[in-house]
């Protein structure tokens, strides 16, 4: 059950990455022609999600704009995830640096992620690349939280201080002991923040702050549907079902993948063969362990 | 007074069907105590959850069998039954006393909630019943204690708030699932002591779970062995540890470390680990790990038969052949080494 | 309780200080002259110089920080570029509909969420519970300015029942003042339903797996009781601690929310001042509300440790 929702999801997400990435060979209308005499039509066998203001068809820049859309949110979900991990290990592990880096990400925290990356695109100005920077600056401190807390838990841990006690350094200790065991919220959580990063790309198009108007991007998109929601509803609500899909899809990964690599859970246990049984029974019989 | 004919408790796993109480049967008298012991995992607190009908359902479930309580079947009683029962007829200790209590609410107010849930009594009454209970269960300051938050308790303290929580309704019987394990030694024997007592006074009959036989040795009238959801021994503390029948009770009275051994004695492990009870192993489910296990006794599956008095045993072996196992084995032993 | 309080009142002080530097260090290390981003690229660079002498930008990064500083500890936060009101005056005249927004969309989003979860956890075993799963992952996965648009278009534009934006003061008009507001505070608490209504859910399962609950159950409480008395109530204390995190989705959604239905609070106040530039507004804007959200959290912490006795002494 857990694994099938896994698999559908991600199915999903590969199948809008691929016919976005492979869009220019299949698409039946180039998302950026404009077809004057086309102007906002609706629903047809021709135009399947109908056309916008400049006639353009709106199912192939739907297909096109998710390129975008994922381009960023990975981008954005694995700058995060790397600053976020380097950091979070440095903090949880080295009490000394700790207090200064958490006070730095509390302060980074007070603001709602929407409203820094709204003020650093206001200043930096509405490129892909400022976008990214933006996004990640905005997702970053989250990330650094969740892995310092998984990093805390797991430095308590034996084998740790097995690996402290045989003179094992901190760099390795960091990166072959610490790093595996907080491998699962790091997944989780960059699941998670593609997810936001696509939400907030989205948003910041829509309010005209994003990336230019002339490349199709889902924000983009639904900005200019605005002027005409009464008299084209269309333009509005494809590439909306577009990024729920896409951002859902996310979601219910990270929540699955969450509770598949929960270590709460009890790992399945193979029933032995019958052979293997009655070979261990036999050997075990004879050779009685004594402490 | 109880009665459990032919129980079968699975638990309906995502890694498929845990049979955690196989075909279980016992009786208890009034007044009698009852030790179940068993390596963890053995089903044995499945068991007793089900006699309170306390297992979260699903994925518990019950197959086959009857838990008669003064001749009415607890399978066959509605949720408004049962929690007319729990509390009052029936009550239940747990393993840890710090999580048994709820840790934001004030001790009185979860003694008070206990009482107040079977006899519809005003406050004050129910308060002066707390205290009064508290000091039964051996508490000295019981004003204080009402007041207090769990975790500013310590472990004994608790379990014998708990122990008094239980006591409220004046139980017939009391079933307790390894009430001592998270306690130091001393406390232990404080505990037990007090449950010793607390019968005398009430007359409840007790079931102790537990892994330890050292406690069912001291208090139990009747020991029941279990072993991957079945009961493979059963007998009073006499028959069990001197006249062991079953070769899984023998591997357990060995594992017991003992003031009595000299350093020329050893103390042995079981080997392996206890089945899997999603596909427990054919013919006798402790033969893999059996010392003395024959051909036979990984194709047929042992009933529990007579072995004594009131001894029953769930092994094909003979009472010789299990004598000239145990001998032929101490014999060996040395020459290992 | 009160040095508790003492101590955590002084911790905030590091943390202020971060987000000063945050708001100081967003608008000064951009690429370019903020006197010629303020006033555009057609200005001309005797303008430019004059707004440089005016905001002090002449001046190294340090001292303008100082500056920055010092007039910001006496409650200065500048003027703005566009308007020459100053930016606190401006804020306040805004703060209202924000405040009303923000407060009805929390009330709504407890009143949806309490009880919704604790039925999804009554009926755990039913089929509700994958349904509440996936609703709850839809509403954080809308966008909020398309969940906006679907509204408006439905219950505005198609059924109108709702207006299609503006805003009525509470003061002059409550009932009117609630009506205008209804379709943005649902926007708003949508997505926060999803969360806290998830994590309470969370919550209570986790505690219905805990001892406690079985002894209360074992006490011969019902069903209801166990759950509305010891499970609900351990669940509870956890969650106030995204409170804050609710408040922060909250204000940032405000901004979208406000743009779309005309609502002349702070969010409309940052959108606008970004269209014009006017980076004293902005700067105001964002170092109030990162405020309002340490202070909400310190607020959220003390309850908790009201709440939770485990800690309340430590």
């Amino acid at each position: 059950m857990l694994k099938k929702r896994i698999w559908i999801a991600a199915g999903i997400l590969i199948v809008l990455l691929l016919a976005s990435v492979t869009s220019s060979w299949w698409l039946p209308h180039s998302p950026t022609h404009i077809e004057a005499t086309q102007r906002l039509h609706g629903i047809s066998a021709h135009n399947w999600f109908g056309t916008d203001h400049f006639g353009r068809d709106v199912f192939a820049r739907t297909i096109a704009a998710a390129k975008v859309s994922f381009f960023i949110g990975m981008a954005v979900a694995f700058i995060a995830t790397v600053l976020g991990t380097l950091v979070g290990l440095v903090s949880g592990y080295y009490r000394k640096v700790d207090f200064i880096i958490m006070r730095i990400i509390d302060g980074m925290m007070a603001f709602p992620a929407l409203l820094l990356a709204l003020a650093l695109v206001a200043a930096l100005g509405g490129s892909m690349t400022n976008i990214i920077i933006a996004l990640t600056f905005a997702n970053f401190p989250q990330m650094t939280r969740v892995i310092r807390s998984a990093v805390l838990k797991v430095k308590q841990l034996q084998f740790i201080e097995a690996a402290v006690t045989t003179g094992t350094g901190p760099f390795t200790i960091l990166f072959r002991y610490v790093l595996p065991n907080v491998s699962s919220p790091i997944i989780v959580q960059a699941t998670f923040t593609f997810a936001k990063a696509i939400l907030a790309e989205a948003a910041l198009s829509f309010l005209g702050l994003g990336i230019s108007p002339s490349i199709p991007t889902w924000g983009n998109m639904l900005q200019e549907a605005q002027e005409y929601i009464t008299i084209a509803p269309w333009l509005s609500i494809f590439p909306g079902i577009a990024i729920v899909i896409t951002v859902l899809s996310l979601n219910i990964l990270g929540d699955g993948l969450r509770d598949l690599l929960d270590p709460h859970r009890t790992k399945t246990m193979q029933p032995l063969k019958r052979k293997t049984q009655l070979k261990r029974a036999k050997t075990e019989s004879t050779k009685q362990e004594v402490i | 007074m109880l009665e459990v004919n032919h129980l079968k408790a699975y638990i309906d796993s995502s890694n498929g069907l845990v049979k955690a109480v196989d075909d279980v049967s016992f009786s208890i008298k009034r007044g009698e105590t009852i030790g179940i012991v068993g390596e963890s995992g053995s089903g044995k607190s499945v068991l007793a959850q089900s006699l309170m009908q306390l297992n979260p359902s699903p994925p518990v479930f019950y197959p086959q069998g009857e838990i008669l309580f003064e001749g009415k079947d607890l399978l066959k009683k509605s949720t408004k039954e049962l929690c007319a029962l729990r509390g009052n007829e029936l009550a239940m200790i747990f393993q840890d006393p710090l999580s048994s209590l709820n840790p934001i609410f004030k001790v009185g107010r979860q003694l008070i909630e206990a009482i107040q849930s079977h006899k519809k009594i005003a406050h004050k009454q129910a308060e002066a019943q707390a205290l009064q209970l508290l000091s039964d269960v051996g508490i000295h300051q019981p004003q204080q204690c009402m007041k207090s938050y769990p975790h500013e308790l310590s472990g004994g303290m608790r379990q014998r708030i708990v122990i008094a929580m239980a006591l409220s309704g004046e139980p017939k019987l009391l079933i307790a699932d390894e009430p001592t394990t998270a306690l130091d030694v001393t406390i232990q024997a404080q505990i037990l002591g007090l449950l010793k007592q607390i019968q005398l006074k009430y007359k409840t009959a007790i079931i102790i779970i537990t892994h330890d036989l050292g406690i069912v040795a001291k208090l139990a009238d009747r020991i029941l062995v279990m072993y991957s959801g079945k009961i493979v021994e059963e007998g009073t503390a006499e028959d069990i540890f001197y006249q062991t029948a079953m070769p899984y009770t023998w591997s357990l009275l060995r594992a017991i470390p003992s003031l009595k051994l000299t350093r020329h004695d050893r103390l042995m492990s079981i080997p392996g680990q206890p089945p899997n009870l999603v596909s427990p192993p054919a013919g006798c489910n402790f033969s893999p790990r059996c010392p003395f296990a024959t051909p036979q006794c990984m194709d047929t599956e042992p009933e529990l038969t007579t072995a004594g008095d009131h001894h029953k045993k769930a092994c094909l072996l003979t009472a010789q052949a299990f004598e000239e196992s145990k001998h032929r084995f101490e014999q060996k032993q040395p020459e290992e080494v | 309780m009160l040095r508790y309080i003492a101590t955590r009142v002084v911790s905030l002080i590091p943390i202020l200080f971060i987000v000063s530097l945050i708001v100081f260090l967003i608008i000064h290390l951009t690429p370019g002259n903020p006197a010629a981003l303020i006033l555009g690229q057609d200005a001309s660079r005797a303008s430019i110089h004059q707004l440089e002498n005016k905001l002090g930008l002449n001046e190294p990064l340090f001292i303008q920080y100082l500056d920055w500083m010092k007039k910001l500890l006496t409650g200065d936060l500048g003027q703005s570029v566009y308007s020459s009101e100053s930016v606190k005056g401006i804020i306040i005249s805004h703060i209202g509909p924000t405040i009303n927004l923000t407060v009805f969309a929390l009330v709504l989003t407890l009143l949806v969420a309490i009880p919704t979860a604790v039925i999804a956890v009554w009926k755990r075993n039913t089929l509700l519970d994958p349904i509440f799963i996936s609703l709850s992952l839809l509403g954080v996965s809308i966008p909020a300015f398309w969940l906006a648009i679907l509204l408006v278009l439905i219950f505005a534009v198609t059924f109108p029942i709702f207006p299609v934006a503006g805003y009525v003061p509470l003061s002059r008009n409550f009932f009117n003042g609630l009506y205008h507001l209804f379709l943005p505070a649902v926007i708003l608490a949508c997505v926060e339903t999803g969360l806290i209504a998830r994590m309470l859910r969370d919550g209570m399962l986790e505690a219905i797996g805990q001892n406690y609950t079985k002894t209360a159950r074992a006490k011969g409480l019902s069903e209801s009781a166990v759950l509305l008395k010891h499970v609900f109530v351990n669940a509870l204390i956890p969650t106030t601690t995204v409170v804050g995190t609710m408040v922060a989705g909250l204000l940032g959604g405000t901004v979208i929310v406000e743009t779309i239905f005309t609502i002349p609070g702070i969010g409309q106040l940052l959108i606008d001042s970004i269209y014009r530039r006017d980076y004293p507004v902005i700067q105001g804007v964002i170092l109030f509300i990162a405020v309002i959200y340490v202070l909400v959290n310190l607020l959220v912490d003390l309850i908790y440790t009201l709440l939770d006795p485990r800690i309340r002494y430590n």
